[in-house]
């Protein structure tokens, strides 16, 4: 279940163990008719709240300079559980996160993940990565790597194939659709783009993000992707009017305080 | 702008043309990620004060086995004269014309060193409601002012307003520890009368 943590909020963090809530399922009487408002292809992913066992949580979105960092780097989490009661364990088949289908813990890559507070996602990403590490006698550790929608980019060959000019919001759009890639509704948020892309044809054997990449660097703004797993393409800035979301101050008054930072030189 | 020649703009002179390189970096030359040169990244990232953006080369044809690359070059004369040539290696990109490839020359120009706040780090637990809701929303892209006092500086006190570029979690049992990294932008906040400075490039009117 959510955990609070004391004068921060209430947090949330979910695991997909690859079940559903809602899946069709052939011949069944129930879930199994055509045209079903109450059950679908896919189905709703069963996520499962495992915050009760969670450690500690590290989220890192964005990069830290943008004269030294390329943009368009997937997002990562690192999640570190005290798993009390071998729910997590690979070897556990009686865990409660056991796919009985699969015959294996349902916790694996390509999992999906989702961290909240107060409702709103921290992060939207996959497992890449998880290890179990057992203390003697029997203190079981496990760490989850995860990261967000950039990464399938990453993993994922484009197509080949003759393009026209066009602007580079417009060309991510169908480079994206043409993978099936953030096409929830509203899951892409492109800006309209400066650049104007010619008709150099897109080479087959890059991935999606590594040709997303190139055109970003026709461009020169963001690409990334939200903490609720939304892509996400920024334009160059020229110059243009914004208000401040925030205001920060070391002095005392209603500004948000700061700790620590760094003054930054390039 | 078309054709071949230059202009000068805002101490940026820009030139176009045509290199004398093999097409080695066309588009359909793959190479992996960690191989391709495909950022304009400088060896010396303070100061760029000249900047090669060159368009995709048309693909080879029996005619043209090895196609050259136009490109185009942006100088900042008045910073190659201060800090010498700190230059960018030519990049193929994917633009149309050498008029678009200009432009983005022109952008990527830094005529002298910067300095910004950044890895600012917020405890969660000592914030108020409003203000948790305020970092909560957040993100990047989103734009910061930032203030710092400084005891024996002048002038004692510095505001920066920034976008975000970067943010981190560190999230345990009794603490929730968020760090921001923003970055100057070019994004405009609006002039205020008889508090901001006509010269401030920050300020804009709308």
């Amino acid at each position: 279940m959510a955990v609070s943590i004391p004068n921060c909020g209430t947090y949330t963090v979910e695991l997909d163990f690859g079940a559903t809530t809602n899946a069709f399922v052939l011949d069944s009487a129930l879930a199994g008719v055509l045209d079903s408002p109450d059950y679908f292809i896919e189905g709703t992913t069963d996520f499962q709240d495992v915050t009760d066992y969670v450690k500690q949580v590290s989220i890192n979105r964005g990069r830290q300079n943008r004269f030294r960092d390329p943009t368009g780097q997937p997002s990562t989490a690192v999640l570190q559980i005290e798993d009390s009661d071998y729910s997590f364990s690979l070897v556990n088949e009686g865990s409660p996160y056991w796919n009985t289908a699969k015959n294996r813990l349902g916790f694996e890559l390509n999992s999906a993940v989702r961290i909240s507070r107060n409702g709103t996602y921290l992060f939207t990403g996959v497992i890449t990565q998880y290890s179990q590490q057992i203390e003697n006698p029997n203190r079981s550790l496990v760490t989850i790597n995860c990261s967000d929608g950039l990464f399938e980019l990453n993993n994922t060959k484009i197509a080949d194939g003759a393009v026209t000019p066009e602007r580079s919001d417009v060309r991510i759009d169908k480079v994206l659709s043409s993978v099936g890639a953030f096409g929830r509704p509203n899951q892409r948020v492109l800006e309209t783009g400066v650049a104007n892309l010619g008709s150099a044809p897109i080479d087959a054997s890059s991935s999606v993000l590594e040709y997303i990449l190139r055109v970003h660097n026709s461009e020169q703004g963001r690409v990334w992707v939200d903490g609720a797993g939304n892509f996400h393409f920024d334009r160059r800035l020229l110059g243009e009017l914004q208000a401040i979301d925030g205001y920060l101050s070391d002095a005392a008054g209603t500004a948000i305080p700061y700790t620590t930072f760094d003054i930054v030189s390039n | 702008m078309s054709g071949f020649g230059g202009y000068i703009l805002e101490g940026i002179d820009f030139q176009l043309f045509t290199a004398q390189q093999e097409a080695e970096l066309a588009d359909y030359f793959a190479r992996e990620s960690g191989a391709r040169p495909n950022d304009f990244t400088p060896s010396n990232p303070s100061v760029v004060n000249t900047v090669n953006v060159a368009i995709a080369p048309p693909i080879p044809t029996a005619g043209n086995l090895q196609p050259t690359i136009e490109y185009a070059q942006a100088i900042a004369t008045e910073s190659v004269a201060e800090f010498g040539v700190q230059e960018t290696p030519l990049v193929v990109t994917l633009l149309e014309t050498l008029d678009d490839a200009g432009d983005l020359a022109g952008y990527l120009i830094r005529k002298i060193p910067a300095f910004w706040f950044s890895g600012i780090q917020i405890i969660m637990n000592g914030l108020t409601d409003a203000q948790r809701t305020t970092i909560n929303s957040l993100d990047i892209g989103s734009q910061l002012s930032v203030t710092k006092s400084f005891p024996n500086s002048t002038p004692s006190t510095v505001t920066q307003i920034m976008a975000l570029e970067g943010i981190s979690h560190d999230i345990t049992p009794d603490r929730h520890i968020v760090t921001l990294y923003p970055n100057p932008s070019r994004i405009y906040t609006h002039f205020i009368l008889d508090t901001d400075k006509l010269s401030d490039e920050t300020k804009g009117l709308a």
